[in-house]
């Protein structure tokens, strides 16, 4: 009886154990599966990085976090992602724009995946609600063999803006972020 | 002359009883002749309407073409019976969508044919109802004295299509001459269509005689699709008939624009009011300073809009279909605009990039859809993700997975009723209505 009370328990914590998954996954996972950083392929890219552009000093912040992915109405599931938070200041010290307070389910730029041709690069998804949507990929590669510079390079997927944006008439338009920058860890 | 007139009016008489008479064996053929068809008229015969309503008789007559260009009328016969295609009921649908069809045997209705439009496919299924076989029974070979119907419709409030089609018919059955003990009495049968619903697929009518009933379970194939017929028109004629738009089309669609850092566009605006001005006219879409981004211009005017798109910007592979922005401008600018001052299927939407040329067109009926000051923002994240998962290791995009993907981002994530994509074929300039199937295996319709 003890047996089988150790058996069927056995096998209720082995099903309720979310699957895992290799950090390359791109296809569609069970509900509540966990795609995985098992080989820390993220770790290197975690840390403050500084760069300087366009007279404006950069800050950005790594990290690695396990977050719920749920835009997929009854299939969420979990990966390990790089978040990033940034603030940048203009040429005589002033914060230009900050959101390093944000949560960290809740930033502004939320790493995707792997792109290996034809070098490796982690890209990361930009969206800034405080500037009318405004969107980008940021594609992030190592330049150097002790991984403490990065190529940063920003794609604006904006695409188009209408004049329900405040910004419709700004001249230049809000651009926090760099477009292609070398930025050094801290 | 007395004699004379006499003489004539006998002779008068004699034309006019031999008239009657003649008239009278007319009559009685016709009257054998109809019953005679009634009971065992050929499923091949050109269908006439003789059922007491009005029904859709445009869809049931495509619909015995498609059926008779499938089906083994042999099989047919053995296995079901005759279909009598004049007493085919479409019960309050007339959007080419439903019918009901009596099959025949010794002389009363057995069993009906089902025949369901889904898209560019019909669909044929058994249906067997009793209440509905009794009422056709009834219909066909009763002394129907007298018959009423109700249709009720629940309307979608964001499609043109209704979602639900109720319709309720009576039928007064009278005695016959030699009927004696015989009391007339009323009965009626309801009968719903769900249009565009899914549940568990009703048992197949296989007209064909193969295993698994041939393509029943995939449909076959409909001609000339009625809710396909007005937007084609409408994108047909902006290619023959506004040249403005044909060139600004031209103008954009050349590998040295999808070589730009930026992209570049045109905006269409209803004619200025109080001119005499009858174009549409179009304006450049400036790029906002200093980004590679289009901006729609100002104004409540503009109903519509052409862009480009890409092929490499920092490295990096645009996605050469719309945006999740580029379908908020088309919704919040060109369908609410031309919602307000002309007609909310004049807006659209086009996307000119190498790897095909695309257009929204809206169908619904209203302007109020409902997207929030968060909607965009949640739109870019599941966009964003997903197209990231699509991509090859070089962040290059096969294009029938970027079509696929933005069809099921307005399915799963969109979810506004109206929104067609349209592809255009660059060479032929002929349209295809791009939608997914149950299976999410993306289907080309091409327009009529």
């Amino acid at each position: 009886m003890k047996k089988i009370f150790i058996l069927i328990a056995v096998h209720l914590i082995l099903f309720s154990c979310a699957q895992i998954y290799p950090l390359n996954t791109n296809t569609s996972v069970p509900t509540n599966a966990y795609i995985q950083d098992l080989n820390n392929e993220l770790i290197p890219y975690e840390g403050t990085w500084k760069g300087s552009w366009d007279n404006k000093t950069f800050f950005v912040t790594f990290k690695r976090i396990k977050k719920l992915l749920d835009h997929r109405e009854n299939n969420p599931y979990y990966k390990d992602v790089i978040i990033g938070k940034f603030k940048v200041l203009d040429s005589s010290g002033s914060i230009l724009y900050d959101n390093t307070n944000l949560a960290d389910n809740n930033t502004k730029i939320e790493g995707a995946r792997f792109f290996t041709i034809p070098n490796k690069r982690y890209v990361l998804l930009y969206v800034d609600h405080d500037i009318c949507d405004i969107s980008g990929d940021i594609f992030l590669s190592f330049t150097d063999s002790s991984n403490t510079t990065l190529d940063w390079k920003l794609m604006d997927t904006t695409d188009i803006i209408t004049s329900s944006c405040q910004y419709y008439n700004s001249n230049p338009f809000p651009r926090p972020l760099p477009d292609n920058i070398t930025l050094t860890k801290q | 002359m007395l004699m004379k007139r006499k003489f004539h009016f006998t002779r008068m008489l004699l034309v006019i009883v031999t008239l009657l008479s003649m008239s009278s064996c007319v009559r009685d053929d016709l009257t054998a002749e109809s019953q005679s068809e009634k009971n065992s008229k050929n499923m091949s015969a050109k269908f006439a309407s003789r059922s007491f309503w009005k029904e859709d008789n445009i869809y049931i007559n495509k619909v015995q073409q498609v059926f008779l260009k499938v089906a083994n009328l042999e099989h047919v016969r053995t296995q079901y019976g005759e279909l009598n295609w004049d007493y085919a009921m479409t019960f309050g649908n007339f959007n080419e969508t439903y019918a009901l069809v009596p099959i025949i045997k010794d002389n009363k209705v057995v069993l009906l044919m089902e025949a369901v439009r889904t898209g560019h496919k019909v669909f044929f299924y058994e249906k067997d109802n009793k209440d509905l076989i009794k009422f056709f029974n009834l219909a066909m070979y009763s002394n129907v004295t007298k018959y009423d119907e109700v249709i009720e419709t629940k309307g979608d409030v964001l499609s043109k299509t209704p979602a639900f089609v109720c319709t309720t018919r009576w039928l007064t059955i009278g005695c016959f001459d030699n009927e004696t003990d015989c009391v007339p009495y009323t009965t009626s049968v309801t009968n719903c269509e769900y249009q565009g619903g899914s549940g568990i697929p009703p048992k197949t009518f296989d007209p064909i005689g193969m295993d698994g009933g041939g393509d029943g379970n995939n449909g076959y194939e409909y001609p000339e699709i009625p809710e396909l017929i007005e937007p084609c028109v409408k994108l047909r004629s902006k290619f023959t008939t506004d040249l403005k738009f044909k060139s600004k089309v031209v103008a954009i669609d050349k590998d040295e624009v999808f070589a730009y850092d930026h992209e570049m566009g045109f905006a269409a605006a209803y004619p200025p009011a109080n001119t005499n001005i009858t174009e549409t006219q179009y304006q450049p879409m400036e790029n906002s300073v200093d980004t590679h981004n289009v901006t729609l211009p100002d104004g409540d005017q503009y109903f519509g809009f052409i862009h480009s798109h890409n092929n490499l910007s920092q490295g990096g592979h645009p996605v050469k279909i719309f945006s999740p922005a580029d379908l908020a401008t088309f919704l919040t600018s060109c369908v609410a605009n031309a919602d307000a001052h002309g007609s909310i299927d004049d807006a659209y939407a086009m996307v000119i990039t190498s790897g095909g040329n695309y257009v929204l067109q809206f169908t619904g009926a209203s302007s109020g859809l409902g997207i929030g000051p968060n909607t965009i923002k949640f739109w870019k994240a599941w966009y964003g993700r997903e197209v990231k998962a699509i991509q090859n290791e070089d962040g290059s995009c096969d294009q029938g997975d970027v079509e696929k993907v933005f069809l099921r981002f307005l399915k799963e994530k969109v979810q506004i009723d109206g929104v067609e994509l349209y592809k255009v074929d660059k060479i032929t300039g002929k349209s295809s209505k791009l939608g997914l199937n149950s299976t999410n295996v993306v289907v080309p319709t091409p327009c009529p």
